[in-house]
């Protein structure tokens, strides 16, 4: 029995040694690895390329970029993915004689609250349609007689890219406010482009000098005794209203 | 005193949670579609701060340009708004929104540099390539509100606004401008259909000369050439 108890208690010591003799090893690891790594961080700001001093200016500019950037920050920024499908393409015949640019500030309220205030650039077009130019010649009196079709807004557009806004309260930023805005944008702009005479007399003005222009060659040419006539077809109120269907 | 101490804590956090419950819930303030109601800060008072407060016109130009072709194009816009830096943008992710519009582009030929050169029975009409008129147009009544997952992020204060609607289409744009300029079909086209017209016009000038005639396209580039020939 004796023996038995004593096999055991040097089977529980060789056991206990082990564990001990674990526990040294890993012990001596960890003094490695801790030692290793301080002798590492040692030697990298020993050896590492010394950073040129700066000045107190640039020190200002590097703590206010941090502070833009990392404290008060900004916006993400918006990526866009898209994949534009051909629907459609018409062919035209417009004589565009006329281009200008138009700035304009909208004030927008819904339920007599006023919401944003929205920014835009568009553009309005004038000319006519080249296919409706008529050409007249009198070999009689010795006469080329153009007549221009009635001069019109042959595009007025806002460019969606350019508006910009001014919310009254940030909670009315939302993402639907664009397609609102950009259609009020539209019909302020059509409304202006129509109330200006001048413009379409201007246009009237250049489409007379280029049809002049494009057709002086075959007069040279062809027709050397004749006279060019350019005139323009001029549009009554009461065309207008027949063609809106209003008389 | 322990009981002021807590007393005093207590209602401290009642009137902090208060405070902090005032945000409003973002879907709650989208603009109502009806009673819109237009006002030109131009007829209004008061706004005397604000540039360009009048509409004013910039520029005129002089232009001679014949538009012959215009394009549709469908497009479905899928944007991903990054999140912001910054402590106030602490906690946004990633947001993704979706829409769809229809652009119009129109092409055509720059007629102010058209060269008509007429040589006894042969006329030679010099004309330059085919480019986008103006600027890429949006229909107005093709565009969707944007599609943005608010009920299953809510907890994402990342939102999207406005202004990000406004340069997705931007780029939606610029995407489309490109895609013309890199496909020649697109200017082909435009290109014939102004030779097409162009033509119609020499044919009702001559109608009446009694001169049998011949006529030919070329591209500006050639003018000059053609000149010291």
């Amino acid at each position: 029995m004796s023996d038995k108890k004593m096999l055991k208690q040097i089977d529980q010591r060789l056991k206990a040694m082990q564990v001990l003799n674990t526990f040294n090893t890993a012990r001596t690891i960890a003094v490695c690895i801790t030692v290793l790594a301080v002798l590492g961080t040692v030697l990298y700001f020993v050896l590492r390329p010394k950073a040129p001093q700066k000045t107190a200016s640039e020190n200002a500019e590097a703590l206010k970029e941090f502070y833009d950037t990392d404290v008060v920050g900004s916006e993400g920024e918006v990526a866009v993915y898209v994949a534009p499908e051909l629907k459609d393409m018409i062919s035209i015949g417009e004589l565009q004689t006329l281009s200008y640019s138009y700035n304009a500030i909208k004030k927008v309220r819904i339920d007599h609250e006023v919401r944003y205030y929205v920014a835009y650039e568009g553009t309005v077009q004038a000319g006519v349609d080249f296919e409706e130019i008529q050409y007249d010649v009198d070999t009689e009196n010795h006469v080329i007689t153009v007549t221009l079709p009635p001069v019109s807004i042959t595009n007025a557009y806002v460019k969606a890219e350019s508006l910009d806004y001014i919310f009254e309260d940030n909670d009315y930023n939302t993402p639907d406010v664009f397609s609102q805005a950009y259609e009020l944008c539209e019909e302020d702009l059509l409304e202006q482009a129509k109330s200006d005479k001048n413009l379409l007399n201007l246009a009237k003005m250049n489409t007379e000098c280029e049809i002049k222009a494009l057709i002086a060659p075959f007069i040279n040419e062809y027709y050397p005794e004749y006279t060019l006539v350019v005139q323009s077809e001029e549009v009554t109120l009461e065309d207008v209203l027949r063609e809106e269907g209003r008389i | 005193m322990k009981r002021i101490i807590s007393v005093v804590l207590a209602v401290s956090l009642v009137f902090g949670i208060c405070g902090c419950s005032k945000k409003k819930d973002k879907k709650d303030k989208k603009p109502k579609e009806t009673k819109v109601e237009k006002d030109s800060t131009s007829e209004s008072e008061g706004i005397v701060e604000v540039e360009d407060a009048a509409p004013s016109v910039i520029e005129i130009r002089n232009v001679c340009q014949l538009a012959t072709m215009d394009c549709y194009f469908h497009n479905v816009c899928k944007g991903v708004k990054q999140p912001g830096t910054g402590l106030s943008h602490l906690g946004e992710q990633e947001r993704v929104f979706w829409f769809e519009y229809t652009a119009e582009a129109t092409l055509g030929i720059d007629f102010s540099q058209v060269e008509i050169i007429v040589k006894g029975n042969h006329i030679t009409v010099y004309y330059p390539h085919a480019e986008i008129i103006g600027d890429i147009r949006v229909d107005s009544s093709s565009t969707s509100d944007p599609i943005c997952g608010y009920e299953s992020e809510f907890q994402n204060t990342n939102y999207i606004t406005a202004e990000d609607v406004t340069a997705a289409l931007g780029d939606a744009n610029e995407e489309i401008r490109q895609q013309i300029l890199n496909d020649r079909s697109f200017t082909m086209a435009a290109e014939m259909r102004a030779e097409e017209l162009i033509g119609n016009y020499i044919d009702q000038i001559m109608a009446q000369s009694g001169v049998e005639y011949t006529y030919e396209f070329k591209y500006i580039e050639d003018y000059q050439a053609d000149l010291l020939k």
